[in-house]
């Protein structure tokens, strides 16, 4: 009665059903689940309802699968009804009030961690290149980045901040500095977000400060992008000097050589084959006056994809963050960034600029 | 010989009938209704005791719970 295997050409449309036969009250779904036990045994329909082979319809898989609310759409709901009923709850400092997506008409859909994504699907071989993925970033709330919503009702330059470091004499020529690896578009995420809100002299923060005035100008997001806890503020006041950035490097194909040592991207470049011969930065005018306030320099943290973070620092003018250039794990001197002149994102040779961000929620990823 | 079923004479409901039927349904809805606004106001009740005592993580879970 019961044969060896089922037909491969069939596998994902039963595994769908035997799936959703465990997750619904319908009889006739238990029948077939049932038939598919006698005829291709149970270790078959364990499979398919484990999803082990990962066949299951990911949008039934999506409906069915039971997934917790994410921690920050709690927090604002729960926000949300201390307000309305007068609670003077505290909340801890590491939840920060986010600000709600307003073309998200469905309260339910609070974007969480966004990911940056290319406007156009055309620029899709960039984007594997350029694409972040904040959830990277960490778990834990303080690292989750400014949330800018891009919609019609919004202005959209410097809606979200990135930079790159410009030519200088650290870059002996034009291919060190198209060179991905030494020179790359690096996407900032910035904690201390109401701090340099705050900063005079500024457009982009000024128009950041527009974008959220718009928000809570929307009733929705009104009740949960206002209100900031004693703790923050007292935070605040902490760092009122103080900006805490943090930087990722999105991954780059940095090849080795057979023996072993990394290839030079650019045949002209005058720089040692040596795996930290990449751009850092850093922020200070002093060393000292950082490592005072950091208890150290950054480390340079590179995993085996060449994926290198920094984790967050403390500076003391924003716009004194310098890169430049380093191949020894020491900094050199480095150009300033001028946060506010580059309102774009460029592809990774820097010839093609690939517009603005947009932001998806992962709230609905299928993962 | 056969096994012919006797089909049963169609039933004609009256139109008070009708409406009694309407009525119940109604009633039934309203009281389904009823019932879940009751159940969701107790778990907000409970969410604000619960914050009210300092109890985030206990809120959390409610909270998730009366999203669902």
């Amino acid at each position: 009665m019961t044969s060896k295997e089922c037909p491969v050409d069939l596998r994902a449309s039963l595994d769908t059903l035997i799936f959703s036969s465990n997750r619904l009250e319908i009889e006739e779904l238990h029948m077939i689940r049932e038939f598919m036990r006698k005829k291709f045994t149970n270790i078959y329909v364990d499979k398919a309802n484990s999803n082990s082979d990962k066949l299951v319809n990911i949008l039934v898989l999506d409906k069915l699968t039971v997934k917790p609310y994410p921690e920050a759409e709690l927090i604002c709901r729960l926000k949300a009804i201390c307000e309305r009923e007068n609670i003077d709850f505290s909340f801890p400092q590491l939840v920060n009030p986010l600000i709600i997506d307003a073309n998200l008409h469905d309260k339910r859909k609070i974007p969480t961690i966004p990911i940056f994504k290319m406007n156009d699907d055309s620029n899709s071989q960039f984007q594997e290149k350029i694409r972040i993925d904040f959830t990277a970033s960490g778990s834990n709330f303080n690292d989750i980045p400014i949330h800018i919503p891009i919609n019609n009702n919004v202005p959209q330059e410097n809606s979200y901040l990135s930079f790159q470091p410009r030519m200088d004499n650290n870059f002996n020529n034009t291919n060190n500095f198209l060179n991905p690896i030494l020179n790359p578009v690096i996407p900032i995420i910035l904690n201390n977000r109401d701090s340099i809100l705050n900063q005079p002299n500024s457009q982009s923060y000024s128009n950041l400060n527009n974008l959220e005035n718009n928000h809570i100008k929307n009733p929705t997001t009104h009740n949960l992008s206002k209100g900031i806890d004693k703790k923050q503020d007292q935070l605040q006041n902490d760092y009122a000097n103080h900006y805490a950035i943090n930087l990722i490097i999105p991954q780059t194909n940095r090849d080795k050589n057979i023996d072993g040592k990394y290839k030079n991207i650019s045949n002209n470049s005058s720089l040692p084959s040596l795996p930290n011969a990449y751009n850092t930065f850093a922020c200070p005018d002093k060393r000292d006056n950082f490592t005072k306030m950091n208890g150290g320099l950054p480390p340079n943290i590179v995993d085996n994809n060449f994926n290198m973070s920094f984790p967050e620092f403390k500076c003391e003018n924003f716009n004194n963050i310098k890169a430049g250039l380093t191949t020894d794990g020491n900094l050199s001197s480095g150009e300033n960034i001028d946060f506010k002149n580059f309102p774009e994102i460029k592809d990774i040779n820097f010839n093609h600029n690939l517009g603005l961000p947009s932001i998806e929620s992962t709230h609905n990823k299928n993962e | 010989m056969g096994n012919k079923q006797k089909s049963k004479p169609e039933k004609l409901l009256k139109t008070s009938e009708l409406q009694t039927y309407i009525t119940i349904i109604q009633v039934k809805l309203n009281q389904g209704r009823n019932k879940k606004l009751t159940l969701i106001k107790r778990k907000l009740d409970e969410i604000i005791k619960y914050l009210n005592n300092n109890n985030l993580d206990i809120a959390k879970a409610k909270m998730d719970s009366l999203m669902r």
